[in-house]
């Protein structure tokens, strides 16, 4: 079901439960774009988990911004579906760097990566901008596949700007109930922040 | 008009019309809305037709895979029905340990990412995000962006990702949109595209 356009009220017109249904549940449940959960850390942590994530959505839409607290200037963002740390994932990515681009492939990976972001060693106070497309991830039929982008800067100098795309893939048929973020070493600092959006 | 925060109210308080103007003015023109979806449960094209010029960005997002006998072929749009030469494209992708930047001139579609097809292992399905920036305006025209993730096996090269833009060189209003494969054109059964209006 779409979005039913709201029609003007004049004064003196009641509400009915007609109305209430189509303009104010199904236009919520079914019609828009709406937070599911959004975290923000107050301490450093492992991992960021979305879990119980509900079925009634026909994509996912993530946001974050986040930073890690391992001792080098730049590490990974990376994700795992319904806690699957098995050999399931596959990814492809794209980025520039300075006047350079990169490319390269990964199959047979325990997680997917959805970006780069500054850690222990970047310049303070310094986060990385992401987000990630989760194409009908409540399909139980098909394997899943995820659309992200990044933008990463741990410094001024030359070379310590990125931005990059990635495309993940998951071996699994199993619609997506839950995601589980982490770094490849470390926590995310205290000040990251990720929503979870629901596409109707 | 923009999102207007809606105020608190007391106990007891008897809901008035301003209260339902809240509701009408930021559901229509305050928050994105889903226009149509559509899943495929036979191999076909989707056309979304009739939507309204009321907001000001259109966003496709679509979970597709074609149904020609190929590996992978591109996922494609056409506006207001128009198949002439009128379609430009521009993308710079990766594919395995190779990248490479595309443009294509005065095609009669829009491409905007490749999907896997009929011979690509089954139950794999293309992620391909779409934004259409001032799709209303009946003076300028018309510009996208987009992007997309898509696997055809496991092997080496079997996957690639991209990001590109392109245009469509009409002035007039998108009314319509068709999405379909260049080749084909069907997309697969489980194939599931959404258009949403941005406010």
């Amino acid at each position: 079901m779409g979005f039913t356009t709201v029609p003007t009220k004049i004064a003196g017109d009641v509400w009915t439960e007609a109305m209430w249904d189509t303009h104010v549940k199904d236009n919520f449940n079914t019609g828009t774009v709406v937070k599911i959960e959004s975290v923000t850390l107050t301490v450093a942590a492992a991992t960021i988990t979305f879990a119980a994530i509900p079925q009634s959505w026909t994509h996912l839409y993530l946001v974050g911004f986040t930073r890690g607290d391992s001792a080098v200037a730049a590490n990974q963002v990376l994700g795992n579906f319904n806690a699957d740390t098995a050999a399931n994932y596959d990814y492809q990515y794209l980025l520039g760097n300075a006047a350079a681009g990169n490319q390269g492939e990964f199959f047979a990976a325990n997680q997917f990566q959805l970006a780069n972001q500054p850690a222990g060693t970047a310049g303070a106070n310094l986060f990385c901008s992401f987000d990630a497309e989760i194409g009908y991830y409540s399909g139980a039929a098909n394997q899943k596949s995820v659309l992200s982008r990044w933008s990463n800067k741990v410094g001024t100098s030359s070379g310590n700007i990125e931005v990059g795309e990635l495309g993940g893939h998951w071996r699994s048929s199993a619609a997506i109930t839950s995601l589980t973020l982490k770094t490849n070493s470390g926590n995310f600092v205290a000040g990251s922040y990720v929503a979870l959006y629901g596409r109707s | 008009m923009p999102f207007t925060a809606v105020p608190d109210r007391s106990a007891g308080y008897a809901v008035q019309l301003a209260d339902w103007n809240y509701l009408k003015d930021n559901f229509n023109s305050g928050v994105w809305t889903k226009y149509a979806s559509s899943l495929v449960s036979s191999p076909t094209t989707i056309t979304f037709s009739s939507i309204p010029s009321t907001h000001s960005h259109l966003m496709i997002v679509a979970y597709v895979r074609g149904d020609t006998a190929a590996t992978n072929t591109e996922f494609v749009l056409r506006y207001n029905g128009d198949t002439g030469s009128n379609y430009d494209s521009d993308r710079v992708y990766s594919n395995g340990g190779t990248r490479t930047h595309s443009m294509f001139l005065a095609l009669s579609s829009q491409g905007v990412g490749i999907m896997p097809a009929g011979t690509a292992t089954a139950g794999l399905f293309a992620t391909i995000a779409v934004i259409l920036p001032n799709y209303a305006s009946t003076t300028a025209q018309k510009t996208m962006v987009h992007r997309f993730a898509s696997k055809i096996n496991t092997s080496a090269n079997g996957m690639w990702v991209g990001v590109g833009g392109g245009g469509w060189r009409s002035t007039a209003a998108i009314n319509q949109i068709e999405m379909r494969g260049n080749v084909g054109p069907n997309l697969a059964v489980g194939s599931h595209l959404s258009l949403y209006l941005m406010a």
